[in-house]
């Protein structure tokens, strides 16, 4: 029985589109919320860790809102050409489609102990959104600041943010939910190779 | 019952579930945590090639002129049926509405690429077969990159919410599951799979 649920890898990768597209959806709808808690962690890391950068944080669902310590020229007004706090904001949404792809590939495998591993799956994806979160804010302030030195860090640091803000933004929500998924569902990676081998003894 | 024993046999080879020594079908090497050894190498390399990528030399000699081509080659195949279409560096757009898609980092399956190729180098396999995997990944990935640069070509221009929503969620996820099939069929084709080889000083498993 089991060998028929993994005949073919077509059925599953069929499956993975199809969940994947349906989940989707039905993520939409309940985004602002499920992306929530990532937003309550960046909160905290931000607030902690940029101290020095980081004045207010308002969040709600669907936004992150960070005032910032950081000046910026503002357009010439009434009042003549003057200058600005900083005000980040950023949707945690946007980097939380990682789950219903998670999601997917557990339906599309027939994975054991669903709800379990779907519920360890969300609480673990959010590290990722976190930081995939902090970091847009980090690197949006850089970029409003224009210069390091303005910010009081090295141009080592706006490296390295600059990488992390590109790790997080075009990596990490579509590498997360698949390698967390290959983790608990070892099961259907050791079959996929078990069928294989049969289909090349067969063919012999 | 079946897939349990299986995960047992290819990640823990020590015993089954009654206790009974179990025949190793992986090479030696690989008992000492095989997936923790994957995960390393996958992930080293995948940070180090990232790194290397957003490096300014390799993103105007080979990843801008790259993302050009894409632009270009979506432009000729969309104009074989669609006369209201154009390329300009990395931009598909079209004349009569003044619409366009940029094409960014993100959208060029340069890293989805990466991606796979940190897989299937981390993965236990010949160079050769290695070398087939890349070839043929290199053309299943770019190649669903183009019917995405085309289909957002034409959704941007009929709904912006359908835009939106098959740009930053569904065509992500779609070009993921793509490389994850595509692994998993090239390891399943590898010729050097562990699976059948004698466990160490075991000859009576040699058949």
């Amino acid at each position: 029985m089991r060998t028929n649920r993994f005949s073919s890898l077509w059925t599953f990768f069929l499956a993975a589109i199809a969940w994947f597209l349906v989940a989707t959806l039905g993520w939409m709808q309940v985004s602002e919320w499920t992306s929530y808690p990532s937003a309550a962690i960046a909160h905290i890391l931000l607030g902690n860790g940029a101290k020095d950068w980081v004045r207010t944080i308002h969040k709600t669902p669907g936004q992150l809102q960070v005032e910032t310590r950081v000046e910026v020229p503002v357009p010439e007004n009434a009042q003549g050409q003057g200058k600005a706090d900083l005000v980040v904001e950023v949707d945690p949404a946007h980097y939380a489609y990682g789950l219903p792809l998670f999601l997917a590939l557990l339906l599309a495998s027939r994975s054991r102990n669903f709800i379990r591993r779907a519920l360890a799956g969300y609480f673990i994806l959010l590290i990722p959104q976190t930081f995939s979160l902090v970091f847009d804010v980090l690197k949006q302030i850089l970029v409003a600041a224009g210069h390091p030195e303005s910010l009081g860090i090295a141009s080592w640091q706006m490296e390295a943010i600059a990488l992390g803000y590109q790790f997080g933004s075009l990596l990490l929500p579509t590498l997360a939910p698949i390698a967390l998924w290959f983790w608990l569902d070892r099961a259907f990676f050791a079959a996929v190779i078990v069928e294989g081998w049969l289909r090349r003894t067969e063919a012999k | 019952m079946a897939d349990r024993r299986a995960e047992k046999v290819f990640w823990k080879p020590t015993a089954d579930v009654g206790g009974n020594p179990v025949v190793s079908l992986l090479p030696d090497q690989w008992h000492h945590s095989p997936m923790r050894r994957f995960f390393l190498i996958f992930l080293g390399i995948q940070i180090l090639l990232f790194a290397v990528e957003l490096l300014e030399p390799i993103q105007q000699h080979f990843i801008l002129p790259w993302t050009a081509l894409l632009a270009r080659v979506c432009a000729l195949l969309v104009t074989l049926f669609d006369s209201h279409a154009a390329s300009v560096g990395k931009v598909l757009w079209n004349p009569a509405t003044g619409f366009g898609v940029s094409i960014e980092p993100g959208c060029n399956g340069v890293e989805a690429c990466i991606i796979l190729l940190a897989a299937i180098i981390a993965f236990p396999a010949s160079w050769r077969h290695r070398a087939w995997g890349l070839a043929l990944g290199f053309v299943a990935v770019q190649g669903l990159n183009v019917v995405r640069v085309i289909s957002l070509f034409y959704l941007g221009q009929w709904n912006e919410t359908a835009f939106r929503v098959a740009h930053e969620y569904l065509w992500q996820g779609l070009i993921m599951i793509d490389v994850l099939v595509v692994w998993l069929v090239w390891v399943r084709t590898n010729p050097e799979s562990w699976v059948g080889r004698p466990a160490p000083g075991d000859q009576s498993a040699s058949a």
